[in-house]
Parts: C-alpha cells; sequence; structure tokens
C-alpha cells in the first residue's frame, strides 16, 4: 500500500471539478425526465461517460492551461455501437458527455481566479505556512553552526523582499572556478525540510538559505524564487 | 435453475479468492531458520555462497533479515532473508565484498540500509559514505534555476564494526523526501510540453562511498555485482569528487 503521505491538494480545483460534475449530472436527471422513453440510470450515465472522451488540445489561457475538447471519440465509438438499437434514446445523454467537458471548462476558468484570491504563489509564507516539524539541515561542509527558530523565522519571513536571481550561473562558477571566491563553498549551505504549504493550495516548495542565513531560495515545481532578509533568518553561530 | 447456477458461480468465487488469499498471504514473521537451515539455503540459492560461518542476524525489518557471513575461501558474503508467503527464504547473495544498499521500503527514503560485511584482509580503516547531489544552475525557458550543492558525510569505522546494517541517517532522509515531492510531477502528453514550460528538477542524487586504508594498504581490484529490485549501488568516490572548502 503505497499511501502519498505528502500529497497536498488543491481544494479550489478539487471544489470546481466537483461542481462541474455536479451540473452534469443535473443535466442528464433533467434530461431523463424529459424524455419519454426511460433507459435505466446505470446505462444512460454510461453513454454519458463514453460522450466526455474526446480528443482534446491544452492551451493556456488567462493564466492556466486548459483543456479544449475537439472531436467527440466516445460519441462516435457509441454511436457505432448503439446505431441499429436504441442510439435515438441514448444520443442527447452522449453530447451531454460531450458538453461535460466545457461545462469544466467554465469551472476551470472560474477556479483561477477564485485561486488566486485565496493563495499569493510569489508569497514565501504560502509555502512555508506551517513549520511546526521543520527542521534545519546543513547539506554541505561549507554550512557554519546555525540554528532555525520558528519565532525569528516567521518574524523575518514577513519581511522578505523578492530577489533577483540572474547571477545564478555566476553562483555556480563561483563555487566552481578555483579562483573564485567561493570556491568548494555552498552558497545555499542550509536546507529547512518538512515545511508545509498553506492547507488547499496544492502547493510544494524546497526551502535552501543562503550561508549567510540572510537568502530564502525556493525551489517549486514551476519555477525558483529567491528572497532576501535585512536580518539573518536563522540564529547564526560567530564563527572565529 | 437460475439460483442454482448463481449459487455455483458464488462458491467458486470464494474458493478462487481463498485459494489465492493462502497463496500471497505472508502471515506473522515466525522464528528464524537455525544457523544450519540458514547456511544450507544460502547455498542453496546461490552455488558459489558456499557459506560456512554466519556471523550475525541483523533484522532490518519484522521481515527482512541481513545475513553477514564466511565462505569456506574466506569470502566475507552478505545474504538476505525475507518472510514471504508464510516462510524465511533467501532473497539475495552478494559475494562481491562491496557494501551496498538494501531498500526495505521503496515509499520512503528512511527504509534504506546501506549494509557492508568487510574482509579484513583489506585492512580497511573506516567507509565515508556520501549522499551527494550535483549544483546545477542556468535559465530555462526564461526561467532562473539554482540547484544547491548537497554533500552529506556519515563515517562507519570499519574496524570496530567489520560488519553492519545502517539506516540513512534521518537528515538524508529529510532532504531525499524534499526532493521526491517535487519530482512527483503531473503526468503530461507532448501538447503539454509544447504549451506549459513546466521545469523539472535536472539532477538527482546518489549515494557514494569513499573506502580508507590502512597506511601502505593496497587499494581493492576492481569486482562487479549483479542487481535486483531492492538492490542499489553505491558509487566509489574520489578525494577528488568532494568539495572540501577552505576556512
Amino acid at each position: 500500500m503505497q499511501l502519498d503521505w505528502h500529497y497536498s491538494w488543491n481544494v479550489v480545483d478539487a471544489a470546481a471539478g466537483l461542481l462541474g460534475w455536479l451540473v452534469v449530472l443535473g443535466l442528464v436527471i433533467f434530461q431523463r425526465q424529459k424524455q419519454e422513453t426511460r433507459r435505466p440510470i446505470w446505462k444512460i450515465l454510461l453513454v454519458t461517460l463514453a460522450g466526455f472522451f474526446s480528443l482534446s488540445f491544452k492551451i493556456p489561457l488567462f493564466g492556466q492551461i486548459v483543456n479544449i475538447a475537439l472531436l467527440p471519440l466516445g460519441l462516435w465509438i457509441a454511436y457505432l455501437l448503439l446505431r441499429k438499437r436504441s442510439w435515438t434514446d441514448y444520443r442527447k445523454f452522449a453530447w451531454i458527455g460531450f458538453a461535460a467537458n466545457y461545462v469544466l471548462l467554465v469551472t476551470t476558468l472560474l477556479a483561477g481566479p477564485i485561486y488566486g484570491s485565496l493563495f499569493d504563489r510569489n508569497d514565501p509564507s504560502t509555502y512555508l505556512a506551517h513549520l511546526e516539524k521543520a527542521k534545519l539541515v546543513a547539506i554541505h561542509p561549507s554550512a557554519g553552526e546555525a540554528t532555525f527558530e520558528k519565532k525569528l523565522f516567521s518574524s523575518t519571513l514577513a519581511e522578505v523582499k523578492a530577489s533577483d536571481m540572474a547571477g545564478t550561473l555566476d553562483w555556480y562558477r563561483e563555487s566552481l572556478l578555483e579562483d573564485g571566491t567561493q570556491y568548494q563553498q555552498e552558497r545555499f549551505p542550509y536546507a529547512l525540510v518538512g515545511a508545509e504549504a498553506r492547507w488547499g493550495s496544492g502547493l510544494h516548495a524546497s526551502a535552501y538559505l543562503e550561508a549567510d542565513g540572510k537568502g530564502l531560495l525556493l525551489a517549486t515545481k514551476d519555477r525558483y524564487y529567491y528572497y532576501r532578509s535585512e536580518e539573518p533568518m536563522l540564529r547564526m553561530e560567530v564563527r572565529e | 435453475m437460475r439460483g442454482r447456477r448463481l449459487l455455483v458461480v458464488v462458491i467458486l468465487i470464494i474458493a478462487a479468492a481463498v485459494i489465492v488469499f493462502f497463496r500471497t498471504y505472508d502471515g506473522k514473521p515466525g522464528p528464524l531458520p537455525s544457523v544450519d537451515d540458514i547456511i544450507t539455503e544460502l547455498n542453496e540459492y546461490d552455488s558459489e555462497a558456499d557459506a560456512a560461518v554466519v556471523l550475525d542476524q541483523v533484522k532490518l525489518t519484522e521481515q527482512q533479515v541481513f545475513i553477514p557471513f564466511v565462505s569456506n575461501q574466506g569470502i566475507h558474503g552478505m545474504g538476505f532473508l525475507t518472510w514471504e508467503k508464510r516462510k524465511w527464504s533467501v532473497v539475495r547473495v552478494d559475494m562481491s565484498e562491496r557494501p551496498e544498499v538494501r531498500v526495505t521500503d521503496h515509499s520512503d527514503p528512511a527504509g534504506r540500509y546501506i549494509v557492508w560485511n568487510n574482509n579484513p584482509l583489506e585492512k580497511l580503516q573506516e567507509f565515508r559514505f556520501y549522499l551527494i547531489r550535483d549544483r546545477n544552475a542556468g535559465m530555462s525557458s526564461g526561467i532562473y534555476y539554482y540547484v544547491p550543492r548537497v554533500q552529506m558525510e556519515t563515517l562507519v569505522n570499519v574496524t570496530e564494526h567489520p560488519y553492519g546494517a545502517m539506516p540513512y541517517p534521518e537528515e538524508w532522509a529529510g532532504i531525499m523526501r524534499e526532493d521526491n515531492k517535487l519530482g512527483k510531477v503531473p503526468a503530461s502528453n507532448i501538447m503539454d510540453k509544447i504549451f506549459s514550460h513546466t521545469y523539472s528538477q535536472p539532477s538527482s542524487m546518489y549515494v557514494g562511498y569513499l573506502p580508507v586504508y590502512a597506511n601502505g594498504a593496497p587499494g581493492l581490484g576492481s569486482s562487479s555485482k549483479s542487481g535486483g529490485e531492492d538492490t542499489e549501488y553505491l558509487m566509489i568516490m574520489n578525494e577528488k569528487d568532494l568539495e572540501n572548502p577552505q576556512k
């Protein structure tokens, strides 16, 4: 049994999907009441589901990736199987199934702005909302002694400013080249593991802290974020 | 008539379910076989094992046991027993005299063990085990990225522990879990790849080791390992594969 214990789910998307399918179910029931010959409900739902399958493509629309259904493949298959028998009774349900693609498209488009108003992807505290289980791990021998204090971290996290990442290749070179200022030192020698994103956001980021304790690097599925703080976000031990 | 046929079908299904259950049911692990039986089973599993002395029986989990042993020729081998289908059986024998990783749980990095059984003739003092992820940086699809280097060390004194099983340190497991979470990108097709610029992690983690020999002792010749789904290899590393920050 491989339970996805760390899967954080996107509540807004889930609600939008549920709403969409409830609308489709409503349409099916409404259509069944209207028709004179009432076929068994499980067969009707099967045909509706078949109608849902389609050749589709994905395009970015209003900052989201949405699915546009093009060819009603499932409907054609249902037609081929049923045309000599009861197609007239099922035809409308197959089309409702195909239309479900567009119902879901609408709910997805509605979900986008709602999600945006609830969760800010550019705010680091969205990704690091729950720090109860967070632990600081030194991931490189160049890491100096430092301790993670939840209070200090939270208060400095609220003040961080988004910073420029255009120099990543220079960071890389400084650590790699023998005459580099950071030769064989890691710019981000600490990782913060076990922090959780805001509930329902469906987001996750790996968090790294800079050697001086004042920089925060977040790695998400889609992109990286870099923030700088005026004050160290960790309790840094003074080096000799 | 119809009712009787239904009854027969139901009985057949139940019978099939019972058979399947008993053929795959593992049951509660019983006591380990005697040392003599373990030796016999190791030798039956791999004729090259030629096991003579069982050094220890190290429990990794309730169902998995690590058996360091010595063969008649003095080779220090590793055997693995698993409780399956209501009995203990040998699932792997390794005679390479090199450490490896035993995976007891594929879903959690903390279920990985580094196992070794060192031959004292090698005059080995220490194993230095490393969790490594290479540094990476650049720009992809208009997005800057930077992957910090991971280099975490765990030392094992081989003189004191000539054989053993060590679970991945909690800190290794922690950073590996973080990486796994990011790696779980939803399934995508070609159309997705054209339109969405999903940035994927360009480097991955691996575990390697550096053997430290007593002064004047020669390094090992090469030897090969054969695999298995629950086995992962350890890279042999050199001093120059490691970063050594000067303070």
